[in-house]
């Protein structure tokens, strides 16, 4: 089995702006490997820098210090245009908020990571065999303020898998969720990871983290097995 | 099924899924426009207008009775009717003069009382075979010589060519109006000289006026204007001439270029104040859609962080938010440089009326050249507004200051 994710010593400082004005780091020295493939879960409480991390995973904001290897290249070598095609391309990130563009369609929300991937010729079935995936078909013509919350993470999800990434970075993909929708998330995400993509799951769910394959646990910016 | 999603329907998408924004911001530079447009082509027109005075006017110097030069400019500027007389010899001896290129005479009555008017009006009258002074502003040319009946009317007297007027108890037809002038001439009616002049001695005024002893009464007029032959130095011409005529003829003598250049002066003033007026829009308009994109990014954070996420670069999130501002401001233009447009072509004559704006269009070509220029102006208001946010979307860790401000 080849490396897909390659973490090494990675580090973010935050110059907090409390009383003390002191700066902190929000991640300390993290290492791990994820194969190809691979599953990995993290859990920790608020605050102990799981959403940092990930952020940094995904190449949207620079570690203080340390590298991310993606398939063998330091990600933050890359220019921030080759960064962004990649973001487009291979790494997919689930945001916190399972957030979406307000101003298109359903339909266009899937796809919206072609806007950015050049000019490839469109799977035209791709965003409807998503959305009936997820369970959402009769969607495509709404708009994002329409939608519930549940709804929503499953969109946020059809996008990240829109281009078909080898990688996977999910926020809490279910909290706030009913059971009878974490489990249909949790569910898919597992037949994706069984499809050979590999997710790196944060979450605060004991379940949820009982899909992986690696489990982790975060505490004060630094990551750890458990 | 479904058409390419491209960067261009992204734009379209948060422009009509966001009307009152858009309408907001579109609207500030369409009142940019709109004041730009106004503000240039009445400059344009009061600057092509002022020009056309004075090279209409025609006339360099201006001779009257000694102690009537300020009558005869407040009449000639305000058309303030005056009356003052002296001998008609003056034009034959002037006409002989070198340097002298043409002469011609007027005489100038004041009525008190006329059926067009709500106030005096000044009756002039020229000579038309010499005249150069009241002719070039005829709206339309008289082709013929006027009969004894016929006057030319200034273009704030009321009445249209061959309609009727009365003066000193007579009637008169208009045979043709002036174009506005800007000057007195706008409150005055044109009559043949010797026909003005019979009507004066004929009216019960006739004996109440001012006419020196010893005055021929069928000849005397009440002022002589002269054209300088071109290249000649007109203040050495009024100094030779008045040196040589002041005393025998009793007279006063003005440059009419310091006349014309004092009105000139004054409107020019008014359209730079305009033009200044203009550019501040702009330039606060920019600052106002500045001020507002600034707010807006704060609200948008969040959209752009998706975008980050989805694999926009920071170009391309700088790109959309660009061409965003460039299709609201496009719109706000268009509307501007229209209504503006609309506005001029429908209420020109009002617009003219009551900023006493000389009656010229300044052309189709040149319109739509200023309007293509407003709209470009208007066009690169979003662009430049968005120019401080730039760097902000583009420098630092971009995703960090979508998040929340480091
Ligand atoms: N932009 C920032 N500037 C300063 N401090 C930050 C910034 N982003 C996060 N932090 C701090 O870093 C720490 C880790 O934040 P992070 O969002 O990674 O936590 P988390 O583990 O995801 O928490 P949660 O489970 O609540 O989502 C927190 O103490 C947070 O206040
Ligand atoms: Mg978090």
């Amino acid at each position: 089995m080849s490396v897909l994710l390659e973490v090494k010593a990675l580090s973010k400082r935050f110059s907090r702006k409390d009383s003390t004005g002191q700066a902190f780091n929000a991640v300390s020295g993290v290492d791990f490997l994820l194969e190809e493939g691979g599953f990995l879960t993290v859990t920790g409480h608020s605050g102990s820098g799981k959403t940092t991390m990930l952020t940094m995973l995904a190449g949207l904001i620079t570690p203080s210090s340390g590298e991310v290897l993606f398939r063998g290249t330091n990600i933050f070598s890359l220019s921030d245009r080759r960064l962004s095609h990649l973001r487009s391309k291979e790494i997919s990130f689930i945001p916190q908020g399972a957030e979406l563009l307000g101003n298109i369609s359903i339909y266009d929300n899937v796809r919206s990571p072609q806007l950015f991937s050049g000019g490839d010729a469109e799977d035209s079935g791709r965003v409807d065999y998503l959305l009936d995936f997820m369970g959402i078909g009769a969607l495509a013509e709404e708009y994002p303020a329409n939608l519930s919350g549940g709804e929503k993470r499953r969109v946020a999800i059809a996008r990240a898998l829109f281009n078909r990434p080898a990688l996977i970075l999910a926020d809490e993909p279910t909290s706030d969720l009913d059971p009878e929708n974490t489990v249909m998330i949790l569910d898919l995400l597992k037949k994706i990871n069984a499809e050979g993509t590999g997710i790196v799951m944060v979450t605060h769910d004991e379940n949820a983290a009982a899909c992986g394959t690696m489990r982790t646990c975060m505490a004060g910016g630094m990551l750890e097995p458990c | 099924m479904m058409s390419r999603l491209s960067p261009f329907s992204l734009v379209i998408g948060n422009i009509a899924r966001k009307p009152f924004r858009t309408f907001i911001l579109s609207s500030l530079v369409a009142v940019f426009c709109m004041a730009m447009f106004a503000g240039t082509v009445i400059g344009l027109k009061i600057s092509t207008g002022t020009q056309l005075a004075a090279d209409r006017l025609g006339a360099d110097i201006l001779f009257v009775p000694y102690g009537y030069e300020k009558s005869v400019q407040s009449s000639l500027l305000r058309g303030e009717p005056s009356s003052f007389y002296m001998d008609r010899g003056l034009v034959g001896e002037l006409r002989g003069e070198k340097g002298v290129l043409r002469v011609t005479e007027q005489l100038f009555l004041a009525t008190l009382k006329a059926s067009c008017c709500s106030y005096p009006v000044q009756i002039i009258g020229f000579n038309p075979k010499t005249d150069f002074v009241v002719t070039p502003w005829m709206n339309q040319s008289l082709n013929r010589a006027m009969n004894e009946n016929e006057v030319v009317a200034g273009c704030k007297i009321s009445g249209n060519p061959g309609e009727t007027i009365r003066l000193f108890g007579r009637e008169f037809s208009i045979a043709a109006k002036l174009d506005p002038t800007g000057m007195g001439f706008d409150t005055s009616v044109f009559m043949e000289v010797d026909r003005a002049r019979r009507l004066l001695l004929d009216s019960e005024l006739g004996l109440l006026l001012r006419i020196p002893e010893g005055l021929d009464k069928s000849t005397f007029i009440s002022s002589v204007l002269v054209k300088a032959e071109p290249g000649t130095d007109v203040t050495s011409l009024v100094n030779g001439l008045s040196e040589k005529y002041a005393i025998r003829y009793n007279l006063d003598f003005t440059a009419i270029a310091d006349m014309i250049s004092s009105i000139s002066s004054k409107l020019s003033v008014f359209a730079s104040v305009f033009r200044m007026f203009s550019a501040a829009v702009w330039v606060l308009a920019v600052m106002i859609l500045a001020f507002v994109f600034t707010i807006i990014l704060q609200e948008r954070k969040k959209e752009f962080g998706i975008l980050r996420i989805v694999g926009a670069s920071k170009g391309h999130v700088r790109r959309l938010f660009v061409g965003e501002a460039l299709l609201t401001s496009c719109m706000g233009a268009f509307c501007g440089v229209v209504l503006a447009a609309l506005a001029l072509g429908l209420f020109h004559t009002y617009i003219d009326v009551t900023l006493n704006l000389p009656r010229i269009g300044i052309g189709f070509g040149k319109t739509l050249l200023i309007g293509a220029g407003v709209f470009v102006m208007g066009l690169v208001t979003g662009p430049l507004a968005c120019l401080p946010l730039l760097r902000k979307l583009g420098s630092i860790d971009s995703y960090l200051i979508m998040k929340e401000g480091e």
